[in-house]
């Protein structure tokens, strides 16, 4: 019968990691910290993972015989942990989910006025989140470098999937 | 008592759907692949595993009805993370394609390069088609100009998000 309970422990487990995230949210707006929000829902998912082995150890009466039962939760867990971090970063960074909350409020009437608002931002928003990140580095007034290698590794991956697929964009096709 | 097989039984019913996946993307391209990518990786799979759960009520097969929920559950995680990383393949990131750009180059590079690669236009065009495509907006004609509008769906989700900010505490993202 705890499985039964384990399973939907581990189903409801993003809305354990909503409260803390929101709970870190507001520590770290408090304490005036000028931590990027990713680093903070990351930071929560990671963190997240203790009250739920705990939560796991009395569900499964701290049977340690099989560490499976663990291993499986803490997979379970962080598979869906990443999932939250994706919705996140989508309602954070998403060109998409922007423009329908703009469409929503009637920031934006038609496409013409979406490319202006894009036009002015795109690009430096992304910049100034790469270089907080610590991703990038700005060499002077006008010019960027890679500092770190794991999203370009992360890029590789990508470009793999789409040859994979079989899919083309134009973007990607000249510029990944 | 978990077992490891659950986990494997997981990433074998995973690894099926994705080679179907890899099948039906291969031989056409379907016209909304986000409507039926969440087809095939969540609601197909989701029905066969009820079905299973129901025709296995007497134990009848190698796997008691737990197990198979465990395996369900497992799956539809990788399931899950799957559908995310899917629209993140299918269109440029612009994030990854500046990071592969600085990558590729390996020396300094000027602003006025990235921008030239990634002129707002077909960013957006892109977008737009999609979201049309899985009907969350629509162009309507009003006065001889078109305009963007949401749909019932495109209203959901625009104020599921709008809350999920909310509650985080959060102003909306830059986009």
């Amino acid at each position: 019968m705890h499985f039964i309970w384990l399973s939907l422990f581990i189903f409801l487990s993003p809305l354990i990691i909503l409260f803390f995230h929101s709970l870190f949210v507001r520590i770290f707006h408090y304490f005036k910290r000028n931590t990027p929000q990713m680093k903070i829902a990351l930071f929560s998912v990671i963190f997240t993972n203790i009250p739920v082995l705990i939560i796991s150890l009395i569900i499964l009466n701290f049977d340690f015989k099989n560490i499976f039962s663990y291993i499986y939760v803490l997979l379970t867990f962080n598979l869906l942990g990443y999932f939250y971090f994706s919705i996140f970063s989508l309602s954070e960074s998403s060109i998409r989910i922007k423009t329908i909350i703009l469409i929503m409020k009637n920031k934006i009437k038609n496409i013409n006025e979406l490319k202006q608002y894009y036009s002015k931002n795109s690009t430096e928003i992304r910049l100034e989140r790469l270089t907080k990140w610590r991703q990038i580095g700005k060499v002077g007034n006008d010019s960027y470098i890679l500092k770190k290698y794991f999203l370009f590794f992360l890029s590789k991956i990508f470009i793999f999937f789409r040859f994979l697929l079989g899919l083309n964009n134009s973007i990607n096709d000249k510029y990944l | 008592m978990i077992k490891v097989n659950i986990i494997l039984f997981g990433f074998l019913s995973f690894f099926i759907v994705f080679i179907i996946h890899l099948i039906i993307w291969r031989i056409f391209r379907p016209k909304n692949d986000l409507g039926l990518l969440l087809i095939l990786f969540i609601f197909i799979p989701f029905t066969i595993f009820t079905l299973l759960l129901i025709c296995n009520i007497k134990n009848l097969f190698f796997l008691s009805n737990p197990e198979i929920i465990l395996i369900f559950l497992f799956y539809f995680s990788l399931g899950l993370v799957y559908t995310q990383f899917y629209p993140g393949v299918k269109e440029s990131s612009p994030t990854l394609a500046i990071i592969n750009l600085l990558g590729r180059k390996k020396d300094k590079v000027r602003i006025e390069t990235i921008n030239e690669m990634f002129n707002s236009h077909n960013l957006i065009d892109g977008r737009i088609i999609s979201l049309e495509k899985i009907r969350l907006i629509k162009t309507i004609k009003i006065k001889k100009e078109e305009e963007l509008i949401l749909t019932k769906a495109g209203q959901f989700f625009a104020k599921i998000f709008f809350i999920y900010r909310r509650i985080l505490g959060l102003e909306e993202g830059k986009g």
